[in-house]
C-alpha cells in the first residue's frame, strides 16, 4: 500500500523551484532507491515512485526547513512502503544476489574495492528497513539531530543506535 | 572494518550507482503519476461507498425491521444479528478512511510506518471479520429479506431448512479456513503471491504485527 497525497497542481514559479530543488538533492532519490529496490529494474520504478511524492507533496513544503531532511523523510517512507509490498507480492522469490546487481563486472577494477563494496551492499540488504534508513543517513554524514528529525526517534536514541550500527560494521564486514 | 574506511566505500558505491544511473526522473510521466494519485483515493472511495450502502440498509432495512418485530423473539435476534454487523462494518471503514487521512509522507519515517501498519492490519482484520462471517449470515438476511418484502416467515415455515442451511454455512466457514490455509502454504512453496488465501489463513496479520514489532523495537532500542 504505497501512501499517496491528493493531487496538487504547481504553477509555472513552483514547478522551476521544484526542479531546481530536486537538481540539487537528486542523489538522495538514486540513494534511497538503490538502498532499498530489489535490483535495477525495481530501483528505477521506486526512484520513479519517490519522484511523484516529492511532487505531489512539493505544495505542502514548509520553506523554513531543510530540503534534504523533507526529501528524505518522503523518500524513506515511500522506500520502505514499497520494499514491505515488494516482500508482501515476493516473500518467497529465491534470494537475488543483491551484492551483484550494481557492480560492474570488470575484471581490471580494483578488485579489493570491489570486495568491499559488495560487503557494504550486503549489510545494508541484511538491515531491517527502519535500521536500514538509520545506516544509509549515518553513511551520508548527516547530524544526529537532522536523523532524529527525519526518524521521528530522539538524538540520545540515534546516538545509541549508531553506537552499536558502528560496532556491527566492525564485526560483521 | 572501519566506520571511515565504509564511508569511502558508501562514496564509492554512491559513484558507481550514480554512473550507471541511466534514470531519467521525468517527474512528469502521466502513468506514473495517475497510478500514485489513485493508490489511497481508491481505498477511501471503497469505504466511503460501503459506508453509504451499509447505513442505507441500516436505516432503510435491519433498524425498522427488529423494532417492528420486537416482539417475536426469533426475528428480534435475527435483526439484531444484521444490525451488529452493519455497525460493524460501517465502523471499521471510519476508522479505515480516519487512519487513511492521517497519512502524510512528509512525516517523520516511524511514525508513518507505524500509521501504515496499523492501516494494513486493520484492513486485514476487516477482510477477516467481516468476509468470513457471510458463509452463516446470508441466511440470516435472506430470512429478513424474505419477511419483509413478502411477508413470509421462513423461520416458522421451515426451521429445519434454516438451522440446516445455517449449519453448512458455518462447515462452509470452517472449510474456506482449511482450503485457505493450503492455498497459503501452497503459495510459500511455489512463490507465486497468494494475498487472499495469505489474509484468510491471518498469515498477512502476523506480517503486520511482526513489523508493528518491529517498529516498537526501533523507537526502544
Amino acid at each position: 500500500m504505497a501512501p499517496s497525497y491528493p493531487a496538487m497542481a504547481l504553477d509555472a514559479e513552483q514547478q522551476q523551484r521544484f526542479a531546481e530543488l530536486i537538481d540539487q538533492h537528486r542523489g538522495i532519490v538514486f540513494k534511497v532507491a538503490g538502498t532499498y529496490a530489489r535490483g535495477p529494474d525495481d530501483r528505477d520504478d521506486l526512484a520513479q515512485e519517490i519522484a511523484a511524492q516529492l511532487w505531489y507533496g512539493f505544495p505542502r513544503y514548509d520553506g523554513s526547513r531543510r530540503f534534504s531532511t523533507w526529501m528524505y523523510r518522503i523518500a524513506l517512507n515511500v522506500a520502505i512502503s514499497h520494499l514491505r509490498s515488494a516482500t508482501q507480492r515476493q516473500r518467497h522469490w529465491l534470494a537475488l544476489d543483491l551484492s551483484l546487481h550494481d557492480v560492474p563486472d570488470d575484471h581490471d577494477a580494483d578488485h579489493e574495492h570491489n570486495q568491499q563494496v559488495r560487503a557494504l551492499h550486503r549489510f545494508i540488504q541484511a538491515q531491517e528497513p527502519l535500521n536500514r534508513a538509520l545506516l544509509l543517513l549515518y553513511l551520508e554524514d548527516r547530524s544526529t539531530r537532522e536523523m532524529a528529525d527525519i526518524l521521528g526517534i530522539t538524538e540520545t536514541n540515534v546516538a545509541t543506535k549508531i553506537s552499536r550500527l558502528k560496532q556491527r560494521i566492525r564485526d560483521e564486514i | 572494518m572501519e566506520t571511515d574506511q565504509l564511508k569511502q566505500v558508501w562514496q564509492l558505491l554512491d559513484h558507481r550507482l550514480q554512473q550507471q544511473q541511466a534514470l531519467n526522473l521525468d517527474l512528469f510521466k502521466r502513468r506514473r503519476l495517475d497510478r500514485t494519485r489513485s493508490a489511497l483515493r481508491w481505498m477511501m472511495l471503497r469505504q466511503s461507498i460501503q459506508i453509504a450502502i451499509w447505513t442505507a440498509v441500516l436505516v432503510v432495512i435491519v433498524g425498522p425491521f427488529w423494532i417492528e418485530h420486537r416482539a417475536t423473539t426469533h426475528l428480534l435476534v435475527l435483526g439484531l444479528v444484521m444490525h451488529a454487523y452493519a455497525v460493524l462494518t460501517i465502523g471499521t471503514s471510519v476508522l479505515q478512511i480516519l487512519l487513511m487521512a492521517r497519512i502524510d509522507v512528509d512525516q517523520p519515517v516511524v511514525r508513518i510506518q507505524r500509521q501504515l501498519v496499523q492501516l494494513r492490519s486493520l484492513r486485514i482484520k476487516h477482510n477477516l471479520l467481516l468476509s468470513l462471517p457471510w458463509w452463516p449470515l446470508w441466511i440470516v438476511g435472506f430470512v429478513i429479506g424474505v419477511k419483509w418484502w413478502l411477508g413470509v416467515d421462513l423461520y416458522v415455515i421451515s426451521p429445519g431448512f434454516f438451522y440446516t442451511t445455517l449449519g453448512v454455512g458455518f462447515v462452509g466457514l470452517l472449510v474456506t479456513l482449511w482450503i485457505a490455509r493450503r492455498l497459503a502454504a501452497r503459495a510459500r512453496m511455489t512463490g507465486k503471491p497468494a494475498p487472499m488465501a495469505d489474509d484468510l489463513a491471518g498469515h498477512s496479520l502476523r506480517r503486520a504485527i511482526d513489523q508493528m514489532e518491529e517498529i516498537a523495537r526501533f523507537e526502544k532500542e
